[in-house]
């Protein structure tokens, strides 16, 4: 008996040093805002970052701008039907155009729009993620993702409030092991991995109202919640790590880059920068 | 002097036929539930789009007023615009036509009797509700009660001012309606089915039970 107890508390002990080893970011870490970057006239929806600048879909008005780390416009793309949440890599920017169901890449400076060719048809796209050779789209409409993993296309979800089901999703991103969705009006967020099951939901007990933007960093999960106001910041195993709320009104997408948390708002154009506090 | 006359001529006649182009245009105004960002605002906008001629949509996220023109020659319906509105995914609280003739056409109920009628009282209720999009859903479950003469909610108190016809209608009544709309009073709760299909932005705290 005294064995088991002996063997029970190693058990116990192993148990907490593993769950107090796994989370590598102390609570008492938190994103702390920086400054708030005026972006007038300029209502976005989407950030990507090209070659040091940020570039924003403006759906409003059917353009992307490309600002500077001061908020300065440096460029555009006019002439787009409702830029919803891009993305971008070496190749350039990718943008879905929710009015016209199509995803357009721009090899810049080109200006040109390359039409990405699906078989399938679209519902009003409203994100593009890529990765490496690998796709994913949001498609609001039809309640679903496509993923291309390089070689195929496949559907993920259907309409529904279920584990895997969707209920107009608005933002995707790939990383290395899994697709992450916001799952906007199940207000949630939900994890696939790359043959599209199912693998965990992120957020059903936050009472988000409308999960419309996401970004997932190596160890978190940054959140737009719109109609509350505020930012949600959660580590990749689903627990919440903190709340932003300093500065927000309607914040809808977010990114990290050089080590600064960039979170754009809808209604207030601007655009919020937040630091790392150690 | 030829040539001023032949100018100010033919800038009477662009401006005539321009009023004229303008007023051959069906106003359309549109009050729509659920509506509570850019992806529902343009995804409305979408659906209309499939309405070839359609100019000057305009979209309110905040309050969900949507407005747009027309051709009148295509003399497009309420019913038509009612079930465009359903198709996109959202649901349709007022809508006011403007034709070009001056003729206004409207699904909005009437008010049964006037302030000042005798038997007319007025009362406050609680209601819980949180945003614009609250305020048209109860106001409308009340309009459709026969002896409402009318109706006001403050999305900041919840409170609901209303005056109605004592002999057609009582208290309990309008309460029960508002409660089948969606909205917990403190006499009658919103049925869960109900509740859960209110778009996000409405979905406020409910009253606990007593």
């Amino acid at each position: 008996m005294r064995q088991v107890k002996y063997i029970f508390s190693i058990v116990l002990v192993a148990l907490i040093t593993l769950v107090s080893c796994e989370r590598k970011t102390p609570a008492t870490q938190q994103w702390v805002l920086e400054d708030s970057l005026s972006l007038p006239g300029i209502n976005p929806i989407g950030i990507g970052v090209f070659e040091d600048q940020f570039w924003l879909s403006d759906g409003d008005h059917n353009r992307l701008i490309a600002v500077n780390s001061l908020g300065q416009v440096q460029d555009s793309i006019l002439g787009l039907d409702r830029p919803m949440h891009i993305d971008a890599n070496a190749q350039g920017l990718w943008v879905p155009q929710y009015g016209s169901d199509t995803i357009a890449q721009f090899k810049l400076p080109s200006k040109s729009p390359l039409p990405l060719i699906l078989k399938d048809s679209l519902d009003a796209p409203a994100s593009i993620a890529v990765f490496g050779e690998e796709r994913a789209i949001a498609d609001f409409y039809n309640h679903r993702i496509l993923y291309f993993n390089g070689a195929d296309w496949i559907s993920i979800g259907t309409e529904g409030k279920d584990a895997g089901q969707f209920y107009y999703p608005t933002d995707v991103q790939i990383t290395d092991q899994n697709i992450w969705v916001a799952d906007a009006y199940n207000n949630r967020i939900q994890l696939f991995d790359k043959r599209g099951t199912f693998v965990r939901m992120i957020g059903v007990d936050q009472k988000m109202n409308a999960a419309t933007g996401l970004y997932v960093s190596e160890t978190q999960v940054f959140v737009t919640d719109f109609e509350n106001h505020r930012l949600l910041v959660f580590f990749k195993d689903g627990q919440l790590a903190q709340i932003i709320e300093t500065g927000l009104e309607k914040p809808i997408d977010a990114i990290i880059y050089k080590e600064k948390l960039y979170v754009i708002d809808y209604k207030k154009q601007q655009m919020n920068r937040y630091y790392f506090d150690n | 002097m030829k040539t001023i006359i032949i100018s100010i001529f033919s800038f009477l006649m662009l401006g005539s036929s321009l009023a004229f182009a303008q007023k051959s245009m069906d106003d359309f105004q549109v009050q729509v539930d659920g509506l509570g960002c850019p992806f529902c605002a343009y995804g409305l906008e979408k659906k209309f789009k499939e309405f070839k001629g359609i100019k000057g949509v305009q979209i309110d996220i905040e309050t969900g007023d949507f407005s747009f023109q027309y051709p009148s020659e295509k003399s497009l319906s309420l019913t038509a615009v009612v079930q465009q509105v359903e198709k996109a995914g959202y649901t349709p609280m007022k809508t006011v036509i403007t034709r070009a003739n001056g003729l206004v056409e409207t699904d909005a109920p009437l008010a049964a009797v006037d302030q000042g009628v005798a038997g007319v009282v007025s009362k406050k209720m609680f209601v819980a509700g949180n945003c614009e999009m609250c305020e048209a859903r109860i106001l409308k479950a009340t309009s459709r009660l026969q002896g409402v003469a009318a109706a006001a909610w403050d999305a900041k108190t919840k409170m609901l001012d209303i005056s109605y016809d004592a002999a057609a209608l009582d208290l309990a009544s309008i309460s029960k309606a508002i409660a089948a709309a969606g909205h917990d009073t403190k006499d009658h709760k919103a049925s869960e089915n109900t509740y859960d299909g209110l778009p996000m932005c409405c979905k406020y705290e409910r009253i606990e039970d007593k």
